[in-house]
């Protein structure tokens, strides 16, 4: 993934558990487990401002690129 | 009651009214009774005008009522049509006194009346349908209506057009009346024949209104796919069975020219049938390509 989700080392840093983060953005577990995994195939705006919001952090911090190009692998 | 019993009950509703309305012997007396109510004296004349006033202003109450677009003012059209029709039902020597008047008149007063209250009935369900809160069950309720209509009219309007048929060629043919069987059979095999395709429709409306009702609750569901795939094959189906139905007529009666004394010749294309199997062939592909967005788009956090 081009794109990878640093989303667990801002959580460690702010003593926040993925549950306590659930409860406050509003989605489910699983859906934050697969975002945490970096397997999600996009992320809204409205749930990143949530979890910036709540985290107090950059988009940057839960969000970097690695430089390389990435296709997707299957489109609709 | 379900959403399909109500369609069923409100198309066989509509098919008893018209019947009703087009009973035009029913009419004609009506209209001698009121005659002879008018003749009987001061009171039975008053109550008479009382009558025709009272029927001819049922419709123009709606507008009064609840009128407020301009297909409204088709109730205030059907008053006056009631109003004359009723006054030259109990006048008929005020006609035409070369035609027999009561009959043709009471037919030309309850078609027009009829068209001029359905129109106005379209006009309002279509202004209707638009602000319908769930118009996957309208779409169904109105499937379920003409597959219910569809059945007893064509029904009805096939075993009238046999017996007809059958009377006419008798009344044709008073020489030889024991060599019109094979020419009944062959009315009465055809007639049945040009039944099973419409039947057959009947039932793609039935279906059509469950995929609607499915479309509504449970849109991208694989059951509503299978639903819009399995009418897609009926409807593909109708128009094998139609074509087939039209080839085998009009072989039979090639094959039994001799023994016939009326025939029937059909070309037939069930475009409409053909035209329906298509969009619903194109229905099932853009619930699948939704169906894929939106699960595309649940995958997006």
């Amino acid at each position: 993934m081009a794109i990878v989700v640093t989303l667990n080392e801002v959580l460690k840093q702010r003593g926040i558990t993925g549950k306590e983060l659930c409860a406050k953005i509003g989605i489910t577990e699983a859906n934050l487990s697969i975002l945490r995994s970096g397997k999600a195939n996009g992320v809204r705006f409205h749930t990143i401002n949530k979890i910036c919001y709540y985290l107090d952090c950059d988009v940057g911090d839960i969000l970097h690129f690695d430089g390389n190009l990435e296709e997707p692998k299957d489109e609709v | 009651m379900t959403a399909k019993k109500a369609g069923i009950a409100a198309g066989l509703l509509s098919v008893l009214l018209l019947a009703a309305f087009t009973r035009t012997a029913a009419l004609e007396q009506f209209g001698q009774w009121l005659r002879a109510l008018s003749l009987s004296g001061l009171t039975g004349d008053l109550a008479a005008w009382g009558i025709v006033l009272l029927l001819s202003a049922l419709p123009a109450l709606g507008l009064v009522w609840r009128g407020r677009n301009y297909w409204d003012w088709l109730l205030l059209l059907a008053s006056l049509q009631i109003f004359f029709g009723l006054y030259f039902l109990i006048n008929p020597t005020l006609l035409n006194p070369a035609l027999p008047s009561g009959q043709i008149w009471g037919l030309v007063f309850s078609a027009g009346t009829v068209s001029v209250l359905l129109a106005w009935a379209v006009l309002r369900g279509l202004e209707r349908l638009k602000k319908a809160p769930s118009p996957g069950r309208t779409l169904s309720l109105l499937l379920d209506g003409a597959g219910c209509c569809l059945l007893c009219l064509t029904g009805w309007e096939h075993a009238v057009t046999l017996f007809e048929n059958i009377r006419r060629t008798a009344e044709a043919n008073t020489a030889i009346p024991d060599q019109l069987l094979p020419t009944d059979l062959m009315l009465t095999l055809l007639t049945a024949a040009d039944c099973v395709p419409i039947l057959l429709s009947c039932l793609v409306l039935f279906q059509g209104g469950d995929l609607a009702r499915a479309m509504e609750t449970a849109p991208f569901h694989a059951e509503t796919v299978l639903l819009a795939e399995k009418l897609s094959r009926r409807c593909a189906e109708i128009a094998a069975i139609s074509v087939l139905i039209c080839v085998g007529g009009n072989l039979l009666q090639m094959l039994f020219f001799s023994l016939l004394h009326q025939m029937t010749n059909i070309i037939s294309f069930p475009f409409i049938t053909v035209l329906l199997s298509a969009a619903l062939e194109l229905l099932c592909r853009y619930i699948r390509e939704a169906k894929a967005v939106s699960d595309d788009n649940d995958s997006i956090i």
